[in-house]
């Protein structure tokens, strides 16, 4: 054997060990590939974890497929296990089994409920179970077994529990379902809908025609337009002036002439006034004068008037000392002759 | 080749799919589109398309030449099968390296995918990455996966070789058949392919 062909040799066992590594890489990785998946789905779906079962009844078994995620707390807790349609006159429809890993069994208690809830847009549905908050847990687990389980209210080994426990279903409608109730209403109020656009249709038609009708006022507004356009230069026009325009010129004449003289005579009356207004001061004036000298002569007269009343009273103080003069008493000899002297008081008469 | 276009295959998908799952907040089906795109659909027929071109074109030079130079009709005076001296190795060997490319252009695909959905700020960790994947698998993906890609490889085997051995090539044939060659072979694996989606759909 030369040289060249042991070279050739190890470069073909060389290529043939590469290539064997490249197929074992490759065989390896669709392996450990196949591994993660087996291991994963494993762990999702509990194949390697303790489980319970338990059953609930719905009333319709739409969205609803073996094999579904049961949710619990947000987490994809388990499956379900069967579905099985009723005898018929079974007050409950559809009876539905599904099994919950360990340990997410441990958060049922006797209060919880299975919601049968809306799952997507294409009318699927999903079991959800709420966690308990009172009452008893479901399962009692002995050396990391479920033994025994809790069936109506009792504890019950797990051997005599086949079915698994009863949860209480809140069933709510599919989003089909809900849909359809939707479209029921919605042509429940169709006629109505119609006849506001029936009415909204009217509306529209009358204001088509008012439309058409401001069209047509507004087809006839321009020579209305022109003549306020005529009106509007002969109003900007320093000869054709709003008066002017509106009052004759003759008219207009006139009536410059009567406000002339009607202004010469407010003028004279105006001074007239001014005239007549001083004479009046004056005499205001001289009236006051009067009337201050007539207060003088008043307040005058009624020192005049008491000094008369003192006159008085001192003439009739003269007279009654001339009445009781012995010269003259016998002349006023009279009796109760009437004076203006008050009477006289009776003075206690002396003794003589 | 295959590392790269599985690099650019996993970079285009997800940068797509990212910008497209980011408007509807639905990131968490970004495992399925690269198990329903990738895995299932582009992964193989990249492949295969590598594969034609590459491998395919140089089956039917190598075997236009032999029959040239003579040394087919000289393998066959002496008794010599030439169907399993030339074809049957050849089909082997391109449906081992089909499978092989598929898993690789896979792999890199869905590696590539993550890393370009890490640049993009996507939030989703590696191990939950891997896990939309495993969720979005079926065991029956990883069947149908190495099979298509085999038979892929075979089918262009088989299809390279009948143009190599059909007629007495003249050197300025050789274009014409290789070209017919992949073009033959490409169309044969999209027709299997659609085979396949049936696989899938009545799954």
């Amino acid at each position: 054997m030369n040289e060249p062909q042991v070279v050739t040799e190890q470069s073909s066992r060389r290529r043939e060990r590469l290539a064997g590594l490249f197929v074992l890489v490759a065989t390896l990785l669709l392996l450990a590939g196949f591994a993660y998946y087996i291991r994963h789905t494993a762990a999702r779906k509990g194949w390697f974890v303790e489980k319970c079962r338990y059953h609930t009844y719905v009333q319709s078994a739409e969205g609803l497929n073996v094999g579904d995620p049961i949710m619990l707390m947000g987490f994809s807790v388990g499956e379900i296990s069967g579905i099985e349609a009723m005898p018929p006159g079974s007050w409950d429809k559809v009876f539905v089994t599904f099994e919950i890993k360990q340990p997410y069994y441990g958060y049922i208690w006797e209060d919880s409920r299975v919601r049968i809830r809306a799952s997507g847009f294409l009318g699927q549905r999903q079991l959800e179970v709420t966690t308990g908050v009172a009452g008893k847990p479901t399962v009692y687990e002995k050396d990391k077994h479920i033994s025994e389980v809790l069936i109506s209210g009792k504890v019950t080994p797990i051997a005599e529990a086949p079915k698994g426990i009863f949860i209480k279903p809140l069933e709510e409608p599919a989003l089909t379902e809900r849909a359809e109730k939707l479209v029921a209403q919605v042509e429940k109020a169709l006629p109505n809908i119609l006849s506001m656009t029936n009415g909204v249709n009217g509306v529209l038609t009358n204001a088509s025609g008012l439309l058409a009708n401001l069209n047509a006022t507004a087809a006839q507004l321009p020579p209305v337009i022109s003549n306020v356009n005529f009106i509007t230069t002969n109003l900007r026009d320093p000869h054709g002036s709003l008066g002017e325009w509106l009052i004759p010129t003759n008219l207009n004449a006139r009536l410059d002439t009567t406000l002339g003289s009607a202004n010469t005579t407010i003028t004279n009356a105006n001074q007239q006034l001014t005239m007549l207004a001083t004479s009046l001061e004056t005499t205001l004036i001289n009236l006051a004068n009067i009337t201050s000298n007539l207060n003088t002569q008043v307040q005058a007269n009624d020192q005049i008037l008491a000094q008369i009343s003192r006159l008085v009273v001192d003439s009739d103080n003269l007279v009654q000392g001339l009445k009781k003069h012995w010269l003259l008493r016998g002349i006023f000899k009279k009796e109760n002759a009437a004076t203006n002297a008050p009477p006289a008081v009776a003075k206690p008469t002396s003794p003589r | 080749m295959v590392g790269f276009l599985g690099l650019a295959l996993g970079l285009l998908v997800v940068a797509q799919a990212v910008a497209l799952l980011r408007q509807v907040s639905a990131q968490q089906f970004m495992g399925k589109l690269m198990v329903t795109v990738v895995m299932r659909e582009l992964g193989p027929l990249l492949t295969a398309f590598l594969l034609a071109a590459r491998a395919g074109t140089a089956i039917v030079a190598d075997l236009g030449a032999m029959q040239i130079s003579g040394k087919l009709s000289r393998m066959e005076k002496i008794g010599t099968h030439t169907m399993q001296e030339l074809v049957t190795p050849r089909l082997r060997a391109l449906a081992a390296a089909a499978f092989c490319l598929t898993v690789y252009l896979i792999f890199v695909s869905l590696a590539s995918g993550y890393l370009v959905a890490f640049l993009q700020n996507v939030p989703l960790r590696l191990d939950a990455y891997c896990g939309q994947l495993a969720d979005a698998m079926h065991w029956l993906d990883f069947v149908l996966v190495g099979l298509k890609a085999a038979l892929f490889g075979g089918v262009i085997a088989v299809v390279s070789c009948y143009h190599g051995l059909e007629q007495l090539l003249r050197i300025e044939e050789f274009s014409t058949a290789a070209t017919r060659a992949v073009v033959e072979s490409l169309a044969v694996c999209v027709l299997l392919d659609a085979v396949f989606l049936v696989g899938y759909l009545v799954r």
